[in-house]
């Protein structure tokens, strides 16, 4: 594994890790003049913002552009991993446009904190990876959908696109080249469902934030029907050091099939909660131990979720895993937008179920019935377990629930919201017993009708 | 028609190879062919939504097992495609899906209104696992009213979005819409109180459950299984719904479209939807009512008695050609030929008129018989159309469920539509082009039209850009015209003249093979009213004792203002308001010796009737109706206590009073004497005509080419200081099923003189204020601005009792003076 500068982050010292590097080695480059005199696309290279971007501009050609993102395998950063590059490639050729570029920054996962942090502490990276991605295929027009609640990223950001606009960066010849380039900033109002891309495309054009049918995929089919390709802000992020350092700098770190680097944000029973940069495949343990402190004193390790609240989680015989997309998926969840949720033995898996479902409950659109129905069913028993009217059948009813969700919601929302579920009545089974026994016990000792009834 | 024709893919389905369309998902191939896959929100009229995951079903497409199971809502089919709809994952799947249907449902069936015609229900007993196992506390909110028509019971909803979509997608009012997210959706509606709903009951129809209920039928009218269900046909417009009139313990219980897809797809307007209550309202004439000295109500024995005495003498008096008898189109076919027989062989006059749309002088020539008696094609055949082109003519107001099905498909890309009339209409919203010209334009305008495309004649510049698109009219054309026709002053020249575009089109527009005209006609049986007045010009056989008419509408009308006229027998047809030349309606009443009416209710006309017959509603009265694409579609008697005689009944016993035999022993007796003369129409009784309706094809006059005149008639503008006077249909007016049916007391009408606000501004006037118009302010009205309303034009209901727009209109076009009427208004 190749060993970077130490680096500094939230107070944790690490030679593992490969530095920040799509970022700034500084925090906090905001504004246009810092960011062109002091910005590094890699922690070696020399300083000195958009000169990706003036490349492309200047000299590369857009099958090109989608070359060299294949040949540095950028994986979607927002939680599937799907190639970049690839889903480019998908744009119709010859579409008389217009075409779009939608970036997401809708960071609705619970346990998911890095897309703020390129908003707000490196926000021309996004701008600039964003002109280099809508040259690979055509388009003229980037809309940022950023959830409504992050007012500070918001506003930097605005800032940020105005700054381009007058340095003649964005507008209608960006360094001279005839390409007119725009950039809209576009806000969220709060629903997590919005973070899926159909949904988010149909919020940006003012209707209600509902998944659409796929086909028509969005890069043929998106906004106001045109080509659109949707992608996560550290996905557009990551592209412009290709460009700089080039695609095998990418290929030398992580593994085969998920190369490169990405942003974790642990969070959980860690001494030390915080957003790292990795090369994929360090190991899970390295990870909550290395970077982020460690388990408290005395804690034993009791699950760790990977990905975000929508994936499995994993006991603590995982915890040696590579945190790659095929290592995670093998050990039985996934690596999801690598929001790593850390639980110690001091915590109750059905508490944490409890959380989780009422955040499904509450998020699900609506729209298909499985997870309409199902999310608010699960919250309801996991209210009633927790109340003492629990039994044991509840769990074969969880499983059931679980099964009619998953693979059968219309988005994949519904499987996020049966997926941690699944895994803990599978998985931590025992927690739910404890509260059935409880039940039990209590039935016996006051004869309680009603318990007996739940 | 233009459409390619439908490829067909072969899949398997349960194992079995089957051939099913290429363009339809697999849900409605599988079901047509019989297997049964469960789905809520899919719908024939929405796009695929893929919401309520009953559909899903097993697929291997490619050669390979699909990893989820699919919706098949939203599957195209593949050659080799391999579908299980038994497969235990299927059925398991099922099962799982309408759990969560159910869970949240209250399951109160035995006092839903939607109990034995509810999809959930019937899918819970065929797919169901018939135990619950939810112990939580269910989702409740209280119920809400959407619109005057329609009351939403939440708790029933299963979020379907069916409702919502049709909103958005189909009608296009958006008048529902989702509120809230998740488990906690719920329907609101965006009602506008000033707005009259149009389409908005076809949700009824669509909500799988009892969530949206009529408010007329909920609760009071029984329960589905007890309806008794008689075809008819509404009465609205040409297209002529198909609806079933249901009928409970002998008193109509609602309508329900008994959708047909070749006529109005079940798209039905509400209008017609909620228009039932006439049929039985206290209003309704069931005596007769005889003024002499003062007025008395008599049996209808001894009001047919007085009718023929009068009738009687005057024929004995003065001899042949001394009645005159009209009628209006709302009658039956085999009536009008009851009633021709009656002119002939009773009244022995030939002064008769049957039917609306020829309000000219003399009866239609051969020309205007080809014109619309060869050359349409049918409803579909529009809708599949390359071009459609709307003239003279709002489809919203005059053929709903046309309009709307047109609207759609130009929306969808279907077609092109391109719509020229006298002010914006509704279905502008998705057309091509849209262009207006003065009301009373119309022949200027289409001669023009033809000029430019024949390259003869004068060109008003206008019309450019609509020839240009019609030089490439692709595939076929349909033109589609309507009331501006009829309300010209001579309705043949102008659809003569569309007969000459029609040809014009053929001619300029190299790749398309056929181009179509298809009046859209004033009333449910126009084209049946026209074929029994005319049928001595389509048709060699002959009729004993029956004559040709001499004349139209005005003919006969100006007879009588004349005084060669003694007397005027009229069914159904209140000309003193609808005929435009009040003065000569006015004049005809007053020039004659008596006046018979017969009709169901009392109107304007009646009110002058020396003898006004009671006469049953369509609802009473068995008979065929002929609709635009010339569809013969049969209407049969509502399962209803109240018995009202039949046009036969009266004219019978008329003629009986006069002591002449009955003009036809029944009904069947009348369809086997029109049927000798025009085959191709029914005969004997109902029973065979199909529920569907009949193709029917008139064998009018043939023709050599159309001698088309290229004169354009002076270009049409209002004085300075006066607007054109543009009398509109409109949906909702005085008809008699909307007047005398109460659940329309509360729908807004539009009896106001719309202005567009430039000139509401010229004139000082705003919303509410009211304007008098004419000279001597014949009509006083409240002003609604209206941005669709023709800039130096005033539109005003061509259906209004309290202010007829006929005290004005006279000749289109009329310019009139408006002033603003100071103290009124604003209340
Ligand atoms: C319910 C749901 C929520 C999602 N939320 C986000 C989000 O907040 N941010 C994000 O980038 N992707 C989110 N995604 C993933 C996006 O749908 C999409 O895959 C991603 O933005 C694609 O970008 P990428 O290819 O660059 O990863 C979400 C997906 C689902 C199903
Ligand atoms: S799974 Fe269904 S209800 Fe849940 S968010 Fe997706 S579409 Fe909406
Ligand atoms: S009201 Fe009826 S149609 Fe509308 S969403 Fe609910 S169940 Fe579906
Ligand atoms: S019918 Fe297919 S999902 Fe509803």
């Amino acid at each position: 594994m190749a060993k970077g500068n130490p680096i500094l982050q939230n107070g944790v010292i690490s030679e593992w890790i490969t530095p920040v590097t799509t970022l700034n080695n500084e925090l906090g480059i905001r504004s246009l003049a810092d960011y062109k005199a002091k910005a590094r696309y890699i922690p070696e290279g020399s300083p000195g913002g958009y000169r990706s971007a003036e490349k492309v501009y200047k000299d590369i050609d857009a099958e090109t552009i989608i070359e060299q993102v294949k040949a540095a395998g950028i994986r979607g950063k927002g939680g599937a991993g799907f190639p970049a590059g690839l889903k480019w490639s998908f744009v119709p050729k010859n579409h008389p446009g217009p075409k779009y570029l939608a970036i997401n920054a809708d960071e609705g996962e619970p346990g998911t904190f890095k897309d703020r942090f390129i908003l707000e502490d490196c926000p021309h990276r996004l701008i600039e990876g964003a002109m280099i991605a809508c040259k690979a295929f055509g388009a003229h027009d980037a809309f940022c959908y950023i959830r409504g609640e992050f007012y500070d990223a918001i506003a930097i950001l605005d800032r940020a696109v105005k700054e381009a606009y007058a340095a003649g960066i964005l507008g209608d010849k960006p360094f001279g080249v005839d390409y007119p380039m725009h950039f809209t900033v576009h806000t969220g109002a709060g629903a997590y469902i919005c973070g899926e891309e159909t949904s988010m495309l149909s919020s940006i054009m003012g209707e209600r934030g509902h998944p659409r049918m796929k086909p028509p995929f969005p890069a043929v089919e998106g906004l106001w029907r045109k080509p659109t390709i949707i992608n996560n802000v550290e996905t557009i992020a990551t592209v412009p050091a290709v460009f700089d350092a080039g695609p095998d700098w990418f290929t030398r770190r992580g593994t085969e099939k998920s190369p490169g680097i990405k942003l974790v944000s642990v969070s959980g029973c860690v001494r030390n909660p915080g957003w790292w940069e990795v090369e994929y495949g360090v190991p899970i343990s390295t990870i909550i131990d290395e970077l982020a402190g460690g388990l408290k004193p005395g804690r034993k390790l009791k699950a760790v979720i990977p990905g975000g609240s929508s994936c499995p989680l994993l006991q603590p015989a995982f915890a040696d895993t590579p945190f790659d997309y095929e290592s995670v998926m093998k050990a039985g969840s996934m690596l999801g937008s690598a929001a790593m949720i850390v639980l110690d033995d001091t915590v109750d898996i059905v508490k944490v179920m409890h959380n989780f479902s009422h955040f499904y409950a509450h998020e699900s659109c609506g729209k298909c019935t499985p997870c309409r129905e199902g999310t608010r069913w699960m919250l309801m028993i996991h209210e009633r377990i927790l109340a003492g009217g629990g039994s044991p059948a509840d769990l074969e009813l969880l499983k059931d629930i679980v099964n009619g969700i998953e693979a059968k919601s219309f988005c994949p929302l519904g499987d996020a919201a049966a997926w941690p579920v699944k895994s803990a009545v599978n998985r931590y089974a025992e927690d739910y017993e404890r509260y059935f026994k409880a039940a039990q016990a209590e039935i016996e000792s006051t004869g309680n009708p009603l318990a007996e009834a739940g | 028609m233009a459409r390619k024709p439908i490829e067909y893919v072969e899949i398997e389905i349960d194992g079995q190879a089957v051939k099913v369309p290429a363009n339809q998902v697999v849900l409605w191939s599988a079901r047509e062919l019989g297997y049964d896959i469960p789905h809520f929100c899919a719908h024939r009229w929405l796009v695929p939504y893929g919401a309520c995951r009953m559909c899903l079903v097993k697929v291997e497409a490619g050669g390979r097992m699909m990893p989820k199971l699919q919706t098949s809502c939203s599957l195209m089919p593949a050659e080799g495609m391999k579908i299980w709809t038994k497969d235990p994952e299927v059925i398991q799947a099922r099962r799982e899906q309408l759990e969560f249907h159910l869970l949240n449902h209250p399951l109160e069936c035995p006092v839903c209104d939607k109990g034995g015609e509810c999809m959930l229900q019937d899918q819970t007993r065929d797919h169901g696992m018939g135990e619950g196992r939810f112990r939580e506390q269910k989702r409740i909110r209280p119920d809400a009213s959407m619109n005057p028509y329609i009351r939403l019971n939440y708790k029933r909803c299963i979020h379907c979005k069916r409702c919502v979509n049709y909103a958005s997608d189909i009608d296009g009012s958006y008048f529902l819409q989702f509120v809230d997210r998740g488990a906690e959706t719920y329907i609101e509606s965006f009602d506008d109180p000033a707005a009259a709903p149009r389409f908005s009951g076809n949700v009824i129809d669509m909500c799988p459950v009892g969530a949206l209920t009529a408010k007329s039928y909920r609760f009071t009218m029984g329960r589905p299984w007890e309806q008794e269900l008689k075809p008819s046909i509404g009465a609205l417009d040409s297209v002529g719904a198909n609806i079933w009139l249901n009928a409970r313990l002998g008193d109509v219980a609602r309508i329900v479209p008994r959708d047909n897809p070749t006529v109005e797809n079940g798209m039905l307007d509400d209008a017609t939807r909620f228009g039932w209550e006439f049929i039985e309202d206290p209003r309704r004439l069931t005596r007769a009512l005889v003024r002499g000295e003062e007025e008395t109500r008599v049996s209808r024995l001894a009001g047919e008695t007085e009718a023929g005495r009068i009738l009687g003498r005057i024929v004995n008096e003065h001899g042949p050609g001394s009645v005159g008898l009209l009628a209006g189109a709302g009658l039956n076919t085999e009536e009008y030929l009851a009633l021709k027989l009656f002119a002939g062989r009773v009244l022995n006059t030939s002064y008769y008129n049957l039917g609306d749309c020829m309000s000219s002088i003399e009866v239609p020539d051969d020309a205007t018989l080809a014109t619309v008696g060869s050359g349409f094609t049918t409803i579909e055949g529009i809708l599949n159309a390359a071009t459609v082109l709307t003239l003279g003519c709002d489809l919203f107001e005059e053929a709903p469920s046309l309009g709307l099905r047109l609207d759609i498909a130009a929306r969808r890309g279907l077609l092109r539509l391109l719509n020229a009339r006298s002010q914006q209409s509704g279905i502008d919203r998705f057309a091509e082009l849209s262009l207006d010209y003065p009301f009373g334009g119309l022949l200027r305008f289409v001669r023009g039209l033809t000029n430019a495309l024949t390259g003869q004649g004068e060109v008003p510049p206008e019309v450019t850009p609509l020839a240009e698109r019609l030089r490439q009219a692709g595939e076929d054309c349909a033109i589609v015209c309507g009331d501006e026709v009829w309300l010209s002053e001579d309705p043949p020249t102008v659809l003569k003249a569309l007969a000459a575009l029609r040809e014009a089109i053929a001619q300029a527009s190299p790749d398309t093979k056929a181009v179509y005209l298809n009046p859209v006609y004033k009333s449910v049986n126009s084209a049946g009213a026209l074929l029994v007045n005319c049928f001595e010009r389509l048709t060699d056989g002959r009729l004993e004792g029956v004559t040709a008419p001499v004349g139209c509408l005005g003919k006969v009308l100006e007879a009588a203002a004349a005084g060669k006229l003694k007397a005027l027998v009229i069914f159904d047809k209140d000309v003193l308001v609808r005929y435009q030349h009040r003065d000569v309606v006015e004049k005809a009443l007053k020039n004659v010796e008596a006046v018979i009416y017969c009709g169901a209710f009392p109107n304007a006309t009646s009110e002058r009737a020396h003898v006004h017959l009671p006469l049953g509603t369509w609802a009473h009265r068995e008979g065929f109706v002929i609709n635009l694409e010339w569809r013969v579609q049969k209407r049969l008697v509502a399962s209803i206590d109240s018995v009202a005689p039949s046009v036969l009944d009266v004219v019978n016993g008329i003629a009986a009073a006069m002591g002449q035999s009955p003009v036809a022993a029944d009904l069947p007796a009348l369809r086997a004497q029109l049927a000798r003369v025009i085959p191709g129409l029914p005969t004997n009784t109902l029973d065979d005509l199909p529920d569907q309706g009949l193709p029917f094809s008139p064998k009018p006059p043939a023709l050599d080419r159309l001698k088309a005149s290229t004169d354009l008639p002076a270009e049409v503008a209002a004085p300075d200081g006066q607007l054109l006077l543009t009398p509109k249909r409109f949906l909702y007016n005085d008809r008699e099923e909307i007047r005398f049916s109460r659940v329309f007391d509360k729908i807004p009408k539009p009896f106001y003189a719309f202005l567009n606000p430039a000139d509401a501004a010229k004139l000082g006037v705003s919303d509410g204020e009211w304007i008098g118009l004419g000279g001597g302010h014949e009509l006083e009205l409240p002003v609604q601005l209206a941005a669709w309303v023709r800039p130096g034009s005033v539109v005003v209901n061509d259906y209004y009792l309290a202010q007829p727009a006929n005290r004005l209109a006279g000749a289109a076009p009329a310019a009139v003076a408006v002033k603003k009427l100071a103290g009124v208004g604003k209340d």
